[in-house]
């Protein structure tokens, strides 16, 4: 049966051209569980380090601000991708485009909470936050770039609907991947107590 | 109905599922951040807070990241 498959997808360039985006998918999942790994130890280290105790002089409205950015990023980087999917390059081009802005503004709202937070990195719990926001903000530094690039690429049809989407969609379930993290990150930094 | 048009119906779809997740995750959002500034309760807090947590990764893995993809295949979406 596997074999059968096998020498179908050869025969046929488009099937051989799913089973790479099949394989390339698990690899990617593979990568986001390791990767998740990391994050959960971060998490791990917070409450290690400092219980559930926040420090009080943290500023939420930037904290909710800024989430709420990250999930409307994923909004648009869903959009992006189910429109490429759909063959509405224009629409996918400029919803890439709204991500990768919402995107710096995330990141520029987590700076300027670095730039005006009142707690040091050496007390246990700015280690925690500056540690966990640090590594997080790196990988939307990453995402950001990665959009950056499917969005130069995508102006000259190169991601033309069926298994060619797989870059859009792949950048896509990182940039979803680093909006999971602050899902968990943003309760255990800004909100317990 | 012409392939465009399939398309479009298609495309129009998928947007109405994101949308629909989106506003689910901004109201868990916005629960999140009353009941952490309305609860003292340290245990309440932290059970609310994982629930709320969960259920919005579950929503961005199954809907935005298509896990199921993982064992049924993009080609049969």
């Amino acid at each position: 049966m596997a074999v059968a498959t096998h020498d179908n997808a050869h025969a046929d360039p488009t099937a051989h051209a799913w089973e790479r985006v099949r394989i390339n998918r698990l690899g990617l999942w593979l990568f986001l569980f390791s990767d998740a790994g990391l994050f959960a130890l971060f998490a791990a280290s917070r409450f290690y380090l400092s219980g559930t105790a926040r420090d009080p002089h943290l500023n939420q409205a930037l904290g909710l601000a800024i989430t709420s950015l990250l999930l409307l990023s994923s909004l648009t980087a869903y959009r992006a991708e189910t429109a490429f999917v759909h063959g509405n390059t224009a629409r996918g081009r400029a919803m890439l485009l709204a991500t990768i802005v919402m995107g710096l503004m995330f990141a520029g709202g987590v700076a300027f909470e670095w730039a005006t937070a009142e707690f040091p990195v050496a007390e246990l719990y700015g280690t925690a936050f500056y540690s966990m926001t640090g590594m997080h903000a790196f990988h939307v530094i990453t995402g950001i770039l990665f959009l950056a690039v499917v969005w130069a690429r995508s102006g000259d049809g190169h991601f033309s609907g069926g298994p060619k989407v797989w870059p859009i969609t792949a950048t896509v379930m990182y940039w979803h991947f680093v909006d999971v993290v602050w899902v968990f990150f943003y309760p255990t930094l800004y909100l317990l107590k | 109905m012409s392939k465009q048009s399939h398309a479009a119906a298609g495309e129009s779809a998928d947007q109405r599922t994101g949308f629909t997740v989106f506003l689910i995750l901004a109201v868990l959002t916005i629960a999140e951040y009353i009941v952490a500034v309305g609860l003292d309760s340290k245990v309440a807090l932290v059970v609310m807070l994982s629930v709320a947590a969960i259920a919005k990764c579950w929503a961005i893995v199954v809907y935005f990241m298509h896990v199921s993809r993982l064992w049924r295949g993009e080609e049969a979406h």
